[in-house]
């Protein structure tokens, strides 16, 4: 089972956008160990059972409780050396990683000169030598947005703080969650505050939060229980918006999918297919894994030899041109992820199946829900694992994301040794479970209710669709 | 039908013309020189042309034959769209697969290409279309154009984007045998540097998909044709430059404006107002109109430009078929006018830059130009516009009260000449690299073979270590640099700024439409007070805001007689040189780079009617701090008592608040007049827009210690136009010191025609005439 503590951090500015019912909403679905804000007052606004930790108050130490990973607060390199004590104490488990927070260390960007520096690496790395501490620890700073991530000659600092970043990109009024594992890894997700509460639902922005609210909607279960023409009467809500925003609240509340459309899904034994990479521009697609409906038998491909990067990727294709060219490959995201990388990856590492790959009959779920609006979602987000879970799906909930993993990846491929080689079955175990909760949420889109007004488009099909319905390598731009 | 010539034009004013007339010129006709096609092209090709080739078109179609990469630079209309369709078309027939990318600078430009070598594929008999895919394509023509069209026509800001989705383009680009960059003169300064990258990252994805085509560049007739498309491209090039296709005789008349009466815009120091040279070409166009000569005028603005339509139309009491032109105008409008001009339903237009560049709208027997379009190339072009086939034509250049407009009205030899300007493109700035290799990392990892687009391998890989250590980066060149930010970085970069942060400008009252501007120009013109034009419009800029994902400034649209001026504080610091000319007895020009402070204090509101001034007002904002590109000219310790001889003591002004010695302040007028003078005149020499440079001057500078006045660049990272004044200062320093001595405007302290600098920050104080031709005088003298 993995390790992971989860620091939430919420920004003045995010709480000034929150209301109390959107806090909650966020706190249940982050479920934060430790809550991070930006002044001492803010504390305030947590119920009681949430730690929290302010920049600007007292505490010091850790702040999570072992065994590890933990977290723990320095205000000055001088507190670095306090960790010594805590290490022997066992208040710290130095086994585990250990993740440092404090406002010591920011970036420098000098594009001019090329060069970026790190604010107060001296004295902190100075500080941190004499503790001489045994543990292995990762440092995060308020002063880095929390993509940020760099190993500075052994001193490696994660950023987590909305807004922490000069150039604008990361908006300071949003929720970070940072999932830290016991292997240093970090899965940092940002969340807009219009993520909760009403505005979460699709079609309602802050205006229509407000709206709803004072005409005593407020919450989703009111929503989801109002009828669509109670909804209609009200200032800048039409008879279709108050059946899209009705039917969204009923996806959330009743943990369901709803069909918009009388659009059909393929039919004809979908093969459902997850992959994992090196990142984002992947150089390696190293894990493909693979559900076939019509023989029920799950299988993966992988790769994990740096020097043969498309082995997973030679098998993957082989084992397609065999047995799936007349089923559609349905994939997650696929448009922008899966389907795009595979078809490079074949190209480069085995053209001979290019072509037969190139005509393959690829369906992206998520894209025929959303993007072509034909089914409404059940989860707080439309990332796979908590759609699944609104949907019920008692899965692994490992809180790991395709980032960490691309992560522990990298290291791997850096640096092939014991230290970073990857639990391989224990990898092969969580893909195998995406590529069922895929399954899982397939079918639920699958036997989903139609929206009132909307016939069910007939069964699934059983030859090829028409180009409308196949989800291809098409323009996104 | 009357000939255009000068006769027609001194007919309008029998009494003022010999007054107006300031000078006449007559360029001779050229003959054609002509090659038979089937010397360079094969026979089923060279059958289906009914004329011969040029000589220009015959030489780059040889070279492109041979394998080379071919720069044509030439004047409009001499027929370079056939060079690269023609070669096209033979690459098609050896390889019926073959694509190609033709970019051009503007979308009205690239409409019109595309009918045009669509046009000529038909008259070839050759099977290949051309289609445009920007902006304005629809999303279900994108994949179709992707996966059939022989030709993609587009322009750099948009393959800045398709780089970053260059998998859906796959089946074009494993086919691309041929790039063509248009107008490529017009890719200059920030921009400039931008499409230099673009082009990098281009290459290198369409050499992962096995392509590596050849590139043609097609430029109007600048200095440094081969130099630019160098820099441009990345790649070796063959200059075709003799100009082969023939031209009629040409009357070239510099027609000044009648006098006003009104001298209060002499010697106050007001910018360019525009309205009477632009009036005068309304008449002048509106006389030629009315007697058959059909007269194309161009304009500064787009606004100028529906005044002269209108003005035209009532001086000729309603007699005369007149019509606006510009890129405001809706596509219907405009294809109206170009058709009407065409057929000859018109007798007079009056345009912006927009019927400059390559759009066919026949020709016409006159141009009238108010006011020096900047560069002799653009002036030329413009000129060029007249002249049907090879019959005569007539042009009117009627300038401004502006320095350059005088110096070209007093120096009409410098038009003449056969030196053109150099155009600029410096791709050493780093912030601007950076951010092309952050996203040619998204593209494709960077690996060592990188080194060939990114080179070299130093900066490369300073380049990478400076994203990891940001964050941005994973890995490293050994072992494959992978991007990890954010989604799309390609849509962080502005192709016509050095830094990401841009502020949006907003007009509650009304819509302008203009580009984002960067910070420095933000806190210099955009100030909360300020009074700003933009095409023919003013503005009154209510606030300024930073704190803000998307910064903006606000503007209201007003119209008011006033102007402001600004004041500033000016810092130059960290001074680094990095290349010296010592040329001895204290003399020294150098360039480098160094940090530019710049804390804009206050501000004051001018009444061009009664002349009164307001304020000063304050401007709350926060230094701006750059560190860019500069070069500096250091004197010798002595040359204020050096100077002070030279104009002698009845010449020397003393300061109105006596702070100052007469000597001193003569001499710090000296230098400032030196800076200014060097900045508002280096456009004569180089292809560069002088509101992105600044300049600072003193009689003692703690870094270099001995008096100096530096020119430096106004963007972070530097854009190449200080340190091309390096290069070129003798040149530059000695058309300043023409002009300077050449000013017939009575005050000492000079005038705006020649010192006086409307982006002064100090109020224009203090300046002299005599000291700064002293100076250049003895900076000269050494040069040579």
């Amino acid at each position: 089972m993995e390790r992971s503590v989860v620091l939430a951090v919420y920004p003045d500015a995010a709480l000034d956008r929150l209301t109390d019912r959107q806090l909650g909403e966020s706190l249940d679905y982050v479920d934060p160990d430790v809550v991070l804000v930006e002044r001492p007052y803010r504390r305030t606004r947590f119920p009681g059972g949430v730690a929290t930790v302010a920049l600007g108050g007292r505490d010091v130490g850790p702040v999570t409780d072992p065994p590890g990973p933990q977290v723990a607060v320095v205000r000055s390199p001088d507190d670095l050396a306090a960790l010594r004590e805590h290490e022997r104490r066992g208040s710290l488990d130095a086994d585990a990683e250990t993740f440092v927070l404090s406002d010591l260390l920011s970036v420098d960007v000098d594009l001019v000169a090329l060069e970026t520096s790190l604010d107060g690496r001296k004295a902190y790395e100075r500080a941190l030598s004499a503790a001489d501490l045994e543990g292995s620890y990762t440092h995060l700073t308020t002063a880095a947005a929390p993509g940020y991530r760099n190993d500075w000659g052994g001193l490696v600092v994660q950023g987590v703080r909305p807004g922490a970043d000069e150039t604008g990109a990361s908006p300071g009024a949003a929720v970070a969650a940072l999932s830290l594992h016991a292997d240093g890894t970090v899965a940092a997700d940002t969340y807009d505050p219009g993520r909760f509460g009403l505005e979460g639902l699709a079609g309602v922005g802050p205006t229509r939060a407000a709206t709803l609210r004072h005409a005593g909607y407020a919450s989703k279960s009111d929503v989801a229980s109002a009828s669509v023409d109670d909804l209609r009467t009200l200032d800048g809500i039409g008879a279709a918006t108050a059946r899209r925003v009705r039917y969204a609240a009923r996806a959330r509340v009743d943990g369901r999918v709803y069909r918009t459309s009388s659009a059909r899904l393929p039919g004809n034994d979908p093969v459902f297919v997850d992959v994992e990479t090196d990142g984002l521009s992947p150089t390696m697609l190293w894990l493909i894994g693979v559900y076939d409906t019509r023989t029920d038998a799950y299988r993966s491909f992988l790769a994990t030899d740096p020097d043969d990067r498309g082995a997973a990727v030679r098998a993957f294709a082989s084992w397609y041109a065999e047995n799936a060219t007349d089923r559609p490959i349905v994939a997650y995201n696929g448009e922008r992820f899966d389907f795009p990388h595979l078809t490079e990856h074949v190209d480069r590492y085995c053209p001979a199946h290019a072509d037969a790959w190139r005509d393959a009959w690829t369906f992206d779920l998520l894209w025929w829900a959303r993007t072509e609006d034909n089914a409404v979602l059940p989860g707080v987000t439309n990332a796979l694992d908590d759609v699944a879970s609104a949907l019920g799906w008692a899965g692994d909930d490992t809180g790991l994301s395709g980032a960490v993993v691309g992560q522990r990846f990298r290291r791997w491929l850096a640096d092939p040794r014991d230290g970073t080689e990857l639990d391989w079955e224990r990898h092969e175990a969580y893909c195998e479970d995406d590529v069922r909760a895929l399954a899982y949420v397939y079918d639920a889109v699958r036997d989903a209710e139609h929206v009132a007004g909307v016939a069910a488009g007939g069964g699934p099909t059983d030859t090829e669709p028409a180009e409308t319905a196949q989800g291809t390598l098409g323009d996104f731009s | 039908m009357t000939t255009p010539s000068l006769d027609v034009l001194l007919d309008a004013a029998p009494d003022a013309g010999a007054d107006q007339l300031a000078h006449h010129e007559v360029v001779p006709a050229v003959d054609p020189e002509a090659v038979p096609a089937g010397e360079v092209l094969p026979d089923a090709l060279a059958d289906s042309l009914d004329d011969d080739l040029y000589a220009h078109q015959a030489r780059a179609l040889d070279a492109l034959r041979r394998g080379e990469d071919v720069t044509v630079a030439t004047s409009t209309s001499s027929g370079k769209t056939w060079i690269y369709a023609l070669y096209f078309a033979l690459l098609k027939e050896r390889n019926p697969d073959a694509r190609a990318l033709f970019c051009y600078p503007t979308k009205a430009l690239s409409a019109d290409q595309e009918r045009a070598v669509n046009d000529l594929f038909a008259d070839l008999g050759v099977d290949a279309s051309a289609e445009t895919y920007d902006g304005d394509t629809k999303a279900d023509r994108k994949p179709v154009i992707r996966a059939n069209r022989d030709v993609v026509v587009s322009n750099f800001s948009g393959l800045n984007q398709y780089l970053g989705s260059h998998a859906k383009w796959r089946d074009c680009f494993r086919n691309v045998e041929l790039v063509v960059v248009d107008e490529a003169h017009a890719y200059t300064g920030v921009h400039g540097m931008h499409v230099a990258w673009v082009l990098r990252r281009l290459r290198r994805v369409l050499a992962h998909y096995g392509s590596r085509p050849q590139f043609v560049c097609a430029s109007a007739t600048i200095g440094n044709p081969a130099e630019h498309a160098e820099a441009l491209t990345g790649r070796e090039t063959t200059v075709v430059d003799e100009d082969g296709s023939p031209r009629g005789r040409r009357d070239l008349a510099f027609w000044l404006p009648e006098r006003d009466g009104d001298g209060a815009s002499e010697g106050a120091s007001v910018p360019a107002t525009r309205r009477r040279a632009g009036a005068e070409a309304a008449s002048v166009a509106a006389h030629l109109g009315q007697r058959g000569v059909q007269t194309l005028g161009f304009l500064r603005s787009r606004q100028g430009t529906e005044i002269a339509a209108k003005r035209a139309r009532e001086d000729a009491s309603g007699r005369l078929r007149a019509r606006p032109y510009h890129a405001g105008l809706s596509k219907r409008k405009r294809r109206a006018v170009e058709n009407t001009l065409k057929s000859g339903e018109l007798d007079a237009v009056f345009s912006t830059s927009a019927l400059e560049l390559g759009i066919d709208v026949g020709s016409v027997d006159a141009t009238v130009l108010a006011g020096y379009p900047g560069t002799r190339q653009s002036f030329w072009q413009r000129i060029g516009r007249a002249g049907r086939g090879t019959s005569d034509a007539l042009s009117v250049f009627v300038p401004r009260s502006d320095a350059i407009d005088q110096y070209v009205r007093d120096n009409p030899g410098y038009l003449l000449e056969d030196d053109v300007e150099d155009a600029v493109i410096d791709v050493s700035n780093n912030p601007v690299y950076a951010r092309h290799v952050l996203c040619a990392a998204d593209e494709l990892p960077l690996e060592e073979a990188d080194v060939e687009w990114f080179g070299p391998r130093e900066r490369l890989e300073r380049a990478v270590s400076v994203w990891r250590d940001a964050g941005k980066l994973v890995g490293d060149l050994e072992r494959g640099a992978q991007y990890d930010g954010p989604p799309r970085p390609q849509s962080t970069v502005s192709m016509y700024a050095t830094t990401d942060v841009q502020f949006d400008v907003r007009c509650p009252n009304g819509d302008v439409d203009m580009r984002p501007i960067q910070r420095e120009r933000a806190y210099r013109d955009y100030h909360p007070g300020a009074l700003v034009l933009y095409d023919g419009d003013q503005y009154e800029v209510t606030d300024l805001v930073e704190d803000h994902p998307r910064p903006y400034v606000e503007v209201e649209r007003v119209s008011t007689d006033e102007y402001t001026t600004t004041a500033h504080h000016k810092t130059v610091t960290d001074v680094e040189a990095s290349a010296s000319r010592d040329l001895g007895g204290g003399y020294a020009i150098r360039k480098g780079t160094g940090t530019v402070e710049i804390e804009y204090t206050r501000y004051r509101r001018h009444s061009l009617g009664d002349g009164g001034v307001e304020g000063p007002y304050p401007i709350d904002l926060p230094p701006v701090s750059l560190r860019t590109q500069l070069m500096w000219i250091e004197l010798p310790a002595d040359m204020e008592a050096r100077v002070a001889e030279r104009v002698g003591e009845d010449g020397l002004v003393a300061p109105d608040d006596g702070g100052m010695a007469p000597a001193a302040w003569t001499f710090a007028g000296g230098l400032h007049g030196a800076e200014h003078g060097m900045i508002k005149l280096a456009p004569l020499e180089l292809r560069l827009d002088n509101s992105d440079m600044g300049g600072l001057s003193t009689p003692h500078h703690a870094e270099t210690g001995a008096p100096t006045w530096f020119v430096h660049d106004a963007v972070e990272g530097g854009v190449g136009f200080s340190h091309a004044i390096y290069e070129h200062v003798a040149d530059v320093a000695g058309r300043t010191r023409e002009r300077v001595a050449d000013c017939d405007c009575a005050d000492p302290t000079g005038c705006p025609s020649c010192l006086m600098s409307a982006q002064c920050g100090n109020d224009n104080e203090p300046l002299h005439k005599a000291a700064t031709t002293a100076i250049l005088d003895g900076v000269l003298a050494r040069i040579e």
